[in-house]
């Protein structure tokens, strides 16, 4: 069964999330989408199958506090489904207020909905006129960039070139491995937004030599702070880990930490530094690869990014250290 | 296996189907689809033979379909409840712009629906704290069971206080016990719920593999059976109902999972189709199932009896229609309804 792409667009009030979504829409693309707005009827929408949601975050019974998934989607997506063959692919517009954590768990704690669907990646639009004072007083604010894999940073015209690489630099250190892309009006080709596999390990391990080259230029652990509530670790140990103590350690932290973390990747050497393995995280639900060898030219590091809440470096980092085979 | 013929009509409709049932008598086969058609296929009686209908009901797709009387109740993501006659005649029963008719039950000529929050068709429009899942009338018909997030709430139709039956919880199926002592709901958190009226005693049956989506009554109502498992899982209601007994499991060797389930209106025989398209019929024992049509990678959407147990139905999400009569051979194909005839 061919699985249906989903996009999840969000952003802050007014940062301009409508306006990539008519894009999309408006585009000669030749695609055709089912689309989920919030916020109904505020903006028109030009698209031919467009549903309007009603947040409803429902808590699942199975004992994990943080899987909470979003009711309203998982039913509209059920509908939608009986109409496959009218569209390609399905966006979902989150509210500006919106925790984007349950949107993304839907697709992976609903069974019927992950066999037919596939999350493509969190898209998230900035505003860089607005998004320091948005970070200093909405924690949605903050949570939707550290949730997304593409974050349009909009509104270029509207700042100077000193403000906007403020604006670049603290998105940066929120989350380390989103693509950052400047923009105006969200003027961006649709092939840098759709079919980015964010979600999928191999395109994880393929697409992303400056996430395990550390595209920081410095390649030694370090936080990001700032006054955010929420901040980012990256870790390197320069060696390989040994599997089983690595997975245990990580299922632990995800036990633990869970309704603190908001996402985590990496990509850890394994089997005495000739095997390589992926896993990629959203509060407690974790993704892992199967073992595959490095390619040339690839430095067999381990390496793993945090993002989150109240992270303890100091336990994360000696957690992850002693790991090391 | 007792009658039903290895050989069924096999219908390729070129959409989804939403859901598939016998009209009253047995007479036509209705299947709602994503296209927002309903396709009627006149079975036996006067009409047999003749050509199939496709009823325009949609402007969108059907989401249920409900047998009523000699006719059918469909409801669409347009909002409308429609009932379609046997001559492929709408009539809008219910029409709430902008919403989806989100649940449909259907009792002896009364219906209720849901729009979101909101249920139609007993007088006032009755709201409740979340989405609706599901519905379901009593078999006498006095009483309307609505699933929600966190429980169950059953109304007396003619008015009055509603009963609260509560579990934790995103509810999406419901179904009463045929003796109305009891009623199941199954939960997004793929286990179901069971509530003994009299005193709102619960009880949680766990253990599936993945939500369970169709629950059906045999044998006079002392098992249900239920899709979700790999294999039809059987709970006996017999005396104090499930508590404290655990379900039978039939025919879970496939190790694929069930996902829809028709037990026979009189005999102790349940026809089940699993998610990746294989439809088979097993008893209420040991003996291993038949395998009535081969899987085709789509899951089965739906499976029905006629009310006098003469005919069988199953649907795929894939358009794959097939058609059995019991004692009988292979019907007639039925012209132009085959994709490409």
């Amino acid at each position: 069964m061919q699985k249906i792409p989903v996009t999840i667009l969000t952003g802050y009030l007014g940062a301009g999330k409508t306006t990539l979504l008519n894009r999309i829409l408006s585009e000669p693309h030749g695609r055709r989408f089912a689309v989920i707005v919030n916020e109904f009827g505020e903006i028109g929408i030009d698209g031919d199958l467009v549903v309007g949601a009603d947040e409803e975050i429902f808590e699942t019974n199975n004992g994990c506090i943080c899987c909470t998934v979003r009711g309203d989607l998982i039913r509209i997506i059920q509908g939608l489904l009986k109409r496959r063959n009218a569209f390609d692919g399905i966006l979902v517009e989150t509210t500006g207020l919106a925790d984007p954590g349950p949107v993304v768990q839907t697709f992976y704690m609903d069974d019927e909905i992950a066999l037919r669907t596939r999350l493509d990646s969190v898209v998230t639009v900035v505003d860089a006129k607005h998004l320091l004072d948005g970070f200093a007083h909405n924690r949605e604010a903050q949570e939707q960039a550290a949730f997304a894999d593409l974050i349009l940073v909009n509104k270029t015209d509207l700042v100077d070139s000193g403000r906007l690489a403020e604006v670049e630099l603290r998105v940066r250190a929120l989350n380390p491995f989103a693509t950052i892309r400047r923009t105006e009006r969200c003027g961006i080709a649709l092939a840098e937004v759709l079919d980015r596999r964010a979600f999928d390990l191999d395109r994880i391990l393929a697409e992303d030599p400056e996430f395990l080259d550390d595209h920081h230029g410095h390649h030694h652990e370090h936080e990001h702070h700032h006054d955010d509530d929420i901040q980012s670790l990256s870790l390197t140990v320069e060696r390989p880990v040994d599997a089983e103590r690595f997975d245990a350690w990580l299922r632990g932290v995800a036990q633990e930490k869970g309704p603190d973390l908001l996402r985590y990747k990496g990509i850890v050497a394994v089997g005495g530094g000739d095997w390589k393995i992926v896993v990629q995280g959203v509060h407690m639900l974790i993704d892992r690869g199967e073992p595959e060898p490095w390619r040339d030219g690839e430095k067999p590091w381990s390496r793993l990014v945090f993002i989150g809440r109240k992270l303890d470096g100091a336990a994360l980092r000696d957690g992850f250290a002693s790991c090391a085979a | 296996m007792r009658g039903v013929s290895g050989t069924p009509a096999l219908f390729a409709l070129d959409a989804t189907p939403a859901g598939i049932a016998f009209d009253g008598k047995g007479e036509r086969l209705a299947v709602g689809l994503g296209d927002g058609t309903v396709r009627i296929v006149p079975v036996r009686g006067p009409a047999r033979g003749g050509d199939p209908l496709t009823v325009a009901a949609h402007d969108g797709a059907v989401l249920h379909l409900r047998a009523d009387g000699d006719g059918f109740l469909s409801g669409g993501d347009d909002g409308r409840l429609l009932r379609v006659g046997r001559d492929g005649g709408a009539e809008t029963l219910l029409h709430v712009p902008g919403r989806w008719i989100d649940a449909l039950a259907v009792n002896g000529g009364a219906w209720a629906a849901a729009t979101g929050k909101t249920v139609h068709g007993l007088g006032a429009p009755l709201d409740h704290p979340s989405t609706v899942g599901a519905l379901a009338f009593d078999p006498a018909g006095g009483r309307l069971a609505v699933a929600h997030y966190g429980g169950v709430t059953v109304w007396p139709v003619g008015g009055g206080e509603p009963q609260r039956l509560e579990w934790k919880g995103s509810h999406i199926a419901v179904s009463w016990s045929p003796d109305g002592r009891f009623v199941v709901a199954a939960a997004q958190d793929n286990e179901l719920h069971a509530w003994r009226i009299a005193d709102g005693t619960a009880m949680q049956m766990a253990g599936y593999g993945t939500k369970t989506r169709s629950l059906s009554w045999g044998a006079g109502g002392k098992y249900l059976a239920t899709s979700g498992a790999d294999g039809v899982v059987l709970w006996s209601f017999a005396g104090d109902g499930p508590f404290g007994k655990p379900p039978m499991e039939l025919g879970p060797e496939r190790k694929v999972l069930v996902t829809a389930v028709a037990c026979h209106p009189r005999e102790a025989l349940i026809a089940y189709g699993y998610r990746d398209g294989q439809v088979s019929l097993i008893g209420f024992d040991d003996r291993p199932p038949v395998d009535l049509l081969p899987a085709d990678g789509e899951p089965v959407a739906g499976v029905a009896w006629s009310a006098d147990g003469g005919w069988l139905a199953a649907a795929g999400e894939g358009g794959r229609v097939a058609l059995w009569r019991r004692g009988g051979g292979l019907m007639e194909r039925v012209k132009g309804w085959l994709r490409g005839a």
